[in-house]
């Protein structure tokens, strides 16, 4: 039997009568006395239903509307959320940056619309729930984030962020204050980044600083040391290590997931494809959530490389600059030793072999400055002496 | 004969009954819905239950015991009046007691109920509850989930379709469901919640704030205290249901404390509370796979769900109108009592279909350590699937099943049900010998699992984990039961006075204590002698007032003034 016939109606996509049927056949199966035939019922009406939805025109997406005020002077202004249909990700080739430009100006437009809608009841929403993480949606973001950042083969490719910052499901969290701050703490807190990826991750937050939403003390969030020192203009500072997971280990990682990707995509794969960039990310972020100390492992093994390298580098020159001082210092001390032999010895000094230069040096090396003193006194007195 | 619907709640039991076409909560002897679920032993080993032992909790803490619905189905014992108790036994004890009341209020004798249980117990859980059911004297052949529970009651003669979301928030549970009604259908479309999640946690929030400010060390204050400290943060918050702001005075050691709260501080402390009540909405969503367009509105049910905060949140954080339930404490005994009447058949809803959803995954255990579910959570009850297994070394002999409920990825860490094994399988390469695993889990909650490889059939029925308790063991447990005698109820609310006056006593600044200790002395003397039952009712009336001033600290005493008491028909044998 087909599920027409069980539900005893002619097919249709009318989800509503659909469910007429079905409740009218079950008060002749009640499942209490015909367990089997409702069982037979209840499936075909499932199945029905799922037709009907597929059919229906465009992707019912599992949408919640964030419904999360927005600080603006302590007054409550909340978004209302708007089902929007998601936009393909996956737009095929890099984005030229006038597009880039333009995609975050839509994406202003879009925030600036939503804001004034506010529901009928807002007289009634007297509490203000902005410090409330709902659906943990904040602390997911962060995460997530904090994951892409500490993977260098990810962390300065503005596509990357290009893509996480601008999904759907996050967008309305920007427009919280106290938000961005605790982002830009997150950024400030990672290492890596070039001053592109700065430059953007700045451009894009400060769009959302709006006329109402005055800077404390003339500050914007963007304006924090670290984001100020990147900032700096023409400061080049030769890569010491490759941005990349240094150990064996992280580098199969990655290497692993690369060929994932390119199993998932049948063809060898480009992170400067954006297609590509866009799958690699997907992979990586839920492995990455169930193996966060494995991540943070790979990005302090990193973190620590670059400042052993770093180190290493600085004692080196600090030890070049040591050798040349001393190395200077033991050149003029060998004049100034020679003059003291001559004055010792007369014009014989010079006629001193090396050897004995040497080791007449080596004698008085360290008792020299001790002893200048002491044999100034000498000479004063071997001087007077030969003068009278 | 019957069948009655019981609430079984962390804090407060109710039960209900279908008749004369409508439903009906059975009253207790103090003429309340309401019984709070809580027992206490008295001085004489009798088992005293409800209003009275909640008194005791401050008074005899001891012996005293609440909140023991979470401790369902696990080993914890409770140690009172010599012996020590399950969890079970002290359900047993509250369900007794309701169902003597509704065998008083019914007239006839009640031997069969349905009971309900947080949509999120496992099966541990609801044997234990079946079990104490059993104990108490009833046959407990189903279980409805709460939040099931007030959807039928929400749909009852309501003729439009719609799809809701209840948020059951009670004293220490969560549990959310996504509803679609329609006709006489009502289905459960996914199920999630919070077990460690309710009133409590805010009761605590309180608490912690109050020590905070107040600069008191936690360490210092003795377990009484405490008891007192909750009972106060309590009594705050529901306070700050009708205004904004709330204070309270607190007695420790004959020192003056002050507690005090506002709706918009709670948020701000509890910010960690109301994302995890904002998680188990978004699974649930997700589960049934329906947008929020689909949803017609959000009902707020459970005691808890009448603070401000709550529905404010809610209504903040979705776009749809939030509903909070006319009367959030009974709708559930009503459901039950609805659900009980369709097992029943009973003339009126014997129509009505409560398509319910298993909320967990069951499953068995593969290769790596890995669970692999074979009926999967919210699938709608009852429900059978099939999976084939094969075996995965060359030469394997035998294949072992263990049942695991539950949804953790790591197989075990779920809730082990048993185990079935496969024996003498034919010796072959791997992956060339396969059995098929059928599971069949009905609203009764009754597993049924069939394996078939081969030549082989295995078959078996899982009803009730527990049966490892024995038929034996428990029909003497229930002999030792039935002899432990609940208190009787006509002295009731002369024993609950008491107990209050008692508890007050205890609680009250010294200068009120000298005015209450009179009036005790007072009620008892008028209570040894021989007077009628108009003067014992009214002098219970003259003492529950005065208990009920001291109770709200609004008591101003000047002086103890004895005119005030004095008995009006003194003065007029005087004027005579």
């Amino acid at each position: 039997m087909n599920i027409w016939e069980i539900l005893g109606i002619p097919p249709t996509e009318d989800i509503g009568k659909i469910k007429s049927a079905y409740a009218g056949q079950a008060k002749l199966y009640h499942p209490e006395e015909h367990p089997e035939e409702f069982k037979t019922l209840q499936s075909a009406y499932k199945i029905a239903v799922k037709l009907a939805k597929s059919k229906r025109e465009g992707v019912p997406l599992t949408y919640l509307p964030s419904g999360q005020p927005t600080e603006t002077n302590g007054q409550p202004v909340e978004t209302s959320g708007q089902p929007m249909h998601g936009q393909s990700m996956e737009t095929p080739g890099d984005m030229p940056e006038s597009e880039k430009d333009s995609a975050l100006a839509e994406m202003e437009a879009d925030i600036s619309q939503r804001e004034p809608e506010s529901r009928k009841e807002t007289e009634e929403s007297v509490f203000d729930f902005s410090g409330v993480d709902a659906y943990g949606d904040r602390e997911h973001f962060l995460r997530q984030f904090s994951l892409l950042a500490k993977n260098p083969y990810l962390r300065n490719r503005v596509e990357v962020w290009d893509y996480f910052l601008h999904q759907n499901a996050f967008a309305y969290l920007f427009s919280n204050d106290g938000f961005r701050q605790e982002l830009v703490r997150t950024i400030c807190s990672l290492s890596g980044w070039r001053r592109k990826t700065v430059l953007y991750l700045e451009r894009f937050l400060s769009a959302f600083h709006t006329q109402e939403n005055r800077p404390k003390d003339g500050q914007w969030e963007t304006d924090c040391r670290a984001f100020r020192l990147k900032k700096l203009p023409k400061l080049w500072l030769p890569a010491f290590c490759t941005d990349r997971f240094i150990r064996k280990d992280g580098r199969n990682f990655h290497r692993h997931l690369r060929r994932r990707v390119c199993q998932m995509a049948g063809r060898e794969i480009d992170l400067d494809v954006q297609l590509d960039l866009v799958r690699y990310i997907k992979l990586y972020l839920p492995y990455a959530e169930a193996n966060e100390a494995y991540i943070d492992q790979l990005y302090r093994g990193w973190r620590f490389e670059q400042s052993m390298v770093f180190a290493g580098i600085v004692a080196v020159c600090f030890f070049a600059v040591v050798a040349e001082i001393s190395f200077l210092q033991s050149g003029r001390e060998a004049e100034v030793q020679m003059d003291y032999l001559m004055r010792l010895y007369g014009p014989e000094a010079e006629s001193l072999s090396g050897e004995e230069k040497k080791t007449l040096r080596r004698d008085y090396n360290d008792y020299w400055r001790y002893a200048e003193e002491a044999i100034d006194d000498v000479l004063e007195r071997y001087e007077n002496w030969e003068e009278k | 004969m019957a069948v009655i619907g019981i609430d079984l709640g962390t804090t407060n039991s109710l039960a209900g009954v279908w008749r004369n076409g409508r439903i009906e909560l059975i009253p207790n002897t103090f003429g309340e819905y309401l019984t709070p679920s809580v027992v206490s032993f008295g001085e004489d080993g009798e088992i005293l239950v409800g209003k009275v032992a909640k008194e005791r909790l401050i008074t005899a803490p001891a012996v005293s015991f609440a909140e023991f619905k979470r401790n369902m189905g696990t080993s914890y014992q409770y140690f009172g009046n010599g012996k020590y108790y399950t969890a079970e036994d002290l359900s047993s004890f509250v369900l007794r007691r309701l169902r003597e009341d509704a065998e008083a209020y019914l007239g006839e004798p009640v031997t069969e109920a349905v009971i309900s249980v947080p949509a999120y117990f496992n099966d541990d859980k609801r044997c234990a509850t079946k079990n104490a059911g059993k104990l108490a004297g009833l046959t407990v052949e189903r279980l409805i989930n709460e939040p099931s529970a007030v959807a039928l009651k929400h749909h009852m003669g309501v003729e439009d379709a719609e799809t809701f979301i209840i948020f059951d928030f009670g004293g220490g549970t969560l549990d959310v469901s996504l509803v679609d009604a329609f006709d006489n259908m009502v289905e459960i479309q996914a199920v999630s919640g919070d077990n460690n999640l309710g009133g409590k946690d805010f009761n605590e929030l309180i608490a912690e704030d109050f020590y905070r400010e107040n600069h008191l060390d936690k360490a210092m204050v003795t377990g009484e205290e405490q008891g007192i400290i909750l009972k106060e943060a309590e009594a705050l918050k529901w306070e700050l249901s009708r205004q904004d702001e709330a204070e309270r005075t607190v007695y420790i050691r004959n020192q003056e404390y002050r507690m005090r709260m506002t709706n918009q501080h709670l948020i701000h402390i509890g910010k960690e509370l109301f994302k995890r009540m904002s998680m188990p909405i978004r699974r649930v969503i997700n589960d049934s796979g329906m947008s929020m367009e689909e949803i017609d509105k959000l009902i707020l049910v459970g005691g808890s769900s009448k603070m401000p905060v709550v529905s404010q949140y809610l209504k903040t954080l979705l776009d749809i109108p939030v509903v909070l339930d006319g009367s959030p404490d009974e709708s559930i005994a009503a459901g039950v009592g609805i659900a009980a009447a369709i097992k029943e058949r009973a003339g009126d809803v014997k129509d009505m279909i409560l398509a319910d959803i298993c909320p967990f995954s069951l499953g068995t255990e593969i290769y790596d350590g890995s669970f692999s579910p074979i009926i999967e959570r919210n699938d709608t009850l009852p429900c059978s699937r099939t999976r084939e297994y094969v075996t995965v070394e060359d030469y394997q002999s035998e294949m072992t099943f263990p049942i695991y409920q539950g949804d953790n990825m790591v197989a075990r860490e779920n809730l082990l049900l048993g185990t079935m094994s496969v024996t003498e399988l034919p010796l072959e390469p791997k992956g060339k010998v396969s059995a098929r695993v059928t599971f069949m889990y009905d609203i009764n909650g009754i597993l049924d699992i069939r394996i078939v490889s081969g030549e082989q059939a295995l078959h078996r029925v899982i009803m009730n984990k527990k049966m490892g308790l024995s038929e034996a063991e428990l029909e003497a447990r229930l002999e030792e039961l039935r002899k432990m005698t609940l208190s009787s109820v006509e002295d009731e609310n002369v024993r609950y006075l008491l107990e209050r006056a008692n508890r007050l006593y205890q609680e009250c600044t010294p200068s009120v204590r000298e005015y209450l200790a009179a009036q005790i002395s007072r009620f008892r003397q008028i209570l040894s002698c021989e007077v009628n039952a108009r003067a014992r009712r009214e002098a219970c009336v003259q003492l529950a007032v005065y208990l009920e001033a001291v109770e709200r600290n609004k008591f101003d005493f000047d002086g103890f003034d004895e005119s005030f008491f004095r008995d009006d028909r003194e003065d007029e044998d005087e004027d005579v």
